[in-house]
């Protein structure tokens, strides 16, 4: 960025004047033909619209013109900078320097202002806003609006002298940034720290897109990182994708609450959204979001590194996270030959681990936990079957639980929340249907086998979210037993055996009291439809030819399926059975056999919850 | 010169007006050469106001310029393609005549020989 400022300069400014008249005069002339294009499109399209045509885009030709006619009015910026550099041209052409031209279009002439025009004024420039960024960290932000106000916009969004007042300003930047980020309200970026965070979006990339080694340092350690994601959440300028995974691997190493967070960080439920920002900025990268979740590695990738960052969640956002979850849900990377890659299938059981590891006690999934589950609720509901088919094998001496006890706790978490639990039964539906057609047709009851095991966790996981919360319990018992205790040593034994069933009794009563009220996911399991509806449903679409309808109580699919909904639909699915050739109860007796072996295999597993 | 067809006895009219194609083909056509007269302008000022232009603003302007250029060419050239398609789109509405035509006529073709099978049967 540097140049020498004595470096000669020159230039007629009529010449320069001459060029932005020349250029607005025909740029006028343009408009006006494409006033009359305009006017001519829309006769067009009301005269002949049955004939309609692919006619450019009026920014096609919009843009170009805007840009030119900027240029031709920085050229006549230049040509008033020579002639305020150099009062008596001679013959009609201003001398000076390089420095003396700079310095007079610093000043007056802002939106002229880059690195390459003001050279070494530039580099004297950033060295004096890197000291006073130096400086804010001791005197708060008093001298930072001044600071900023020195400094174009122009220049300031130039990517070099950005560069160069973040290599100058080094670790610094961190305290400034802790002290304005304290000074300001938790969430809302002041105006200083929305300047600094866009001085850092512009210059936190090489020309490459590498991240600085004045990034890399501020990675490296726990202020440093910190201030890097009060820089993110304070700007919206986008970073090269590979300073972007840099800094997210640096949140992955060293999560937000681990660098001991930031109160500019905490929202108002308490929840650190440090590392949102940075999660936000990775996911707009669906293979990078992927590679974050599980691994470099794409043959070797790991599912443990997914699980731990979803049960670590806990009291974080997790709104950066759920993004993260979608985004990755959409890389390509995700499958090889139509079938999930390794790192789709670490990406999937991770997320259904870790998520099961997540505390179960909440009874509501509000926002903004359910964007979490909803993103993994999606991973799992592209492939039920494998879900499903993970609940065959154990792994419980690795993990610790089950494959069982994973998946039900996952949809514990769905089954909390009504929305999210009605795109889980809708999902689960919608493959019950697929899964018994297709058995039906090729003969394949193992598919069903799979869609019983995969219900029985749904089963199991709404029975469990329908318990109510009796987190009290155990205090209001010990306080019980504690009260018996200090009777029976006051009164001997037999007071204290009587008072311990009052107090136990009062206790009980006290712990109904304050328990939540049991939830609603099985009343919406039973309403969402029923594998028997389904199974029948299934058989009218696959044997169209070999159904009655005469005497089954019901005229067609339609009637059917709103039967089936109704409060007695088990009455009516059983009379259209009964109406049915042998050849066709055979069927439905055979589909409901493999759905049962594969529901009781998972039911009879012990529950551990 | 295409011309269309005038519309037979069960077709549609195809809503189009030649005139109206016509004149959107021009004001095309001049905004594709306004545009190219303007990118020779701003060449030819440009080179003159080079010629005694030295120091950091020469540099930077210039290189500004090339994608500027490379811009405007790239909107005349639409331009002109798309006063191509509005005259070509004259050509279009006389083929949806006449196949609406066509369509017209085999049907009141099989109409007619109804009718005439229909006499038959009666005498």
């Amino acid at each position: 960025m540097s140049g020498v400022d004595s470096t000669a300069s020159s230039a007629r400014p009529e010449d320069l004047r001459g060029y932005h008249d020349d250029v607005l005069r025909r740029i006028g002339a343009v408009d006006r033909s494409l006033h009359q294009v305009e006017a001519a499109v829309a006769a067009y399209e009301a005269s002949c619209a049955e004939v309609p045509l692919a006619l450019p885009s009026p920014a096609a030709v919009t843009e170009p013109l805007g840009d030119l006619r900027a240029l031709a009015r920085r050229v006549a910026e230049v040509a008033e900078a020579f002639l305020l550099a150099d009062r008596s041209p001679t013959g009609g052409m201003a001398w000076s320097t390089d420095g003396a031209v700079a310095r007079v279009i610093l000043d007056r002439f802002p939106q002229l202002a880059n690195t390459t025009v003001l050279g070494a004024v530039a580099d004297e420039l950033a060295i004096e806003v890197a000291e006073g960024i130096e400086r804010a960290a001791t005197d708060g932000a008093s001298g930072l609006a001044d600071l900023r106000a020195s400094v174009p916009a122009r220049l300031a969004s130039d990517p070099v002298f950005a560069r160069a007042v973040m290599a100058r300003v080094d670790h610094r930047l961190a305290a400034t940034v802790d002290r304005l980020a304290l000074d300001a309200r938790p969430g809302y970026p002041s105006a200083d720290l929305r300047w600094l965070g866009s001085l850092f979006a512009r210059g936190a990339a090489g020309a490459d897109g590498r991240p600085t080694d004045a990034t890399r340092r501020l990675l490296g350690d726990a202020p440093g990182r910190t201030a890097v994601r009060i820089l993110r959440r304070s700007s919206r300028a986008h970073l090269p994708v590979l300073a972007v995974e840099a800094i997210a691997r640096a949140a992955l190493r060293h999560p937000s609450k681990e660098d001991r967070s930031h109160l500019f960080l905490i929202d108002e439920d308490g929840r650190d959204t440090g590392d949102d920002a940075i999660f936000l900025d990775a996911a707009e990268h669906p293979g990078l979001a992927l590679r974050l979740l599980t691994g470099r590695d794409p043959d070797r990738p790991s599912r443990p590194q997914v699980e731990r960052l979803v049960a670590d969640s806990a009291g974080e956002s997790q709104v950066g996270l759920a993004a993260l979850l979608r985004s990755a849900r959409r890389a390509p990377q995700r499958y090889v030959d139509g079938a999930l890659s390794r790192s789709g299938l670490a990406l999937q059981f991770g997320t259904v681990a870790g998520l099961a590891s997540l505390p179960q006690r909440r009874r509501r999934t509000s926002v903004p936990d359910r964007p979490l589950v909803l993103a993994a609720l999606s991973l799992v509901l592209d492939h039920p079957d494998l879900a499903a088919a993970d609940t065959r094998g154990s792994d419980a001496e690795v993990t610790g639980r089950t494959p069982v006890e994973d998946l039900t706790g996952f949809f514990e978490h769905a089954a909390r929340d009504k929305v999210t639990w009605a795109v889980a039964l809708e999902g689960a539906s919608r493959r019950r249907l697929a899964a018994t057609t297709k058995a039906i047709l090729d003969h394949d009851e193992d598919e069903l086998d799979l869609v019983g095991r995969f219900d029985a966790v749904v089963a199991r996981a709404a029975r469990r979210a329908d318990a109510p919360d009796r987190v009290l319990d155990p205090v209001i018992h010990a306080a019980a037993d504690a009260g018996a205790d200090r009777l029976e040593g006051r009164y001997g034994p037999l007071a204290g055996g009587a008072a311990a069933l009052v107090l136990q009794a009062g206790g009980d009563r006290l712990g109904d009291a304050v328990a939540e009220d049991p939830g609603t996911a099985q009343e919406q399991l039973e309403a969402g439809g029923s594998a028997e509806a389904d199974r029948i449903l299934a058989v009218v679409d696959a044997l169209p030819g070999e159904v009655v309808w005469r005497g089954s109580g019901v005229g067609g699919r339609a009637e059917l399926v709103a039967a089936a909904r109704d409060a007695d639909g088990h009455r009516v699915l059983l009379q259209w059975e009964r109406a049915q050739s042998p050849e066709v109860r055979k069927v439905l007796t055979n589909l409901e056999a493999a759905y049962r072996r594969g529901f009781e295999a998972v039911a009879r597993m012990p529950s551990g919850g | 010169m295409t011309t269309i067809p005038p519309a037979v006895d069960g077709a549609a009219v195809v809503v189009f007006d030649p005139a109206t194609a016509g004149a959107l083909a021009t004001a095309y056509d001049q905004l594709a050469r306004d545009l190219d007269q303007l990118r020779i302008v701003e060449s030819t000022t440009f080179d003159h106001a080079c010629e005694q232009w030295r120091g950091r603003t020469a540099v930077w302007a210039a290189r500004q310029r090339p994608d500027l250029v490379a811009h405007l060419q790239r909107a005349a050239r639409l331009c002109e393609e798309a006063a191509l398609a509005a005259r070509a789109a004259v050509g279009r509405a006389a083929e949806a005549q006449l196949a609406r035509n066509a369509a017209a006529t085999v049907v009141r073709q099989q109409a007619e020989a109804r009718a005439e099978l229909g006499q038959a049967r009666v005498t």
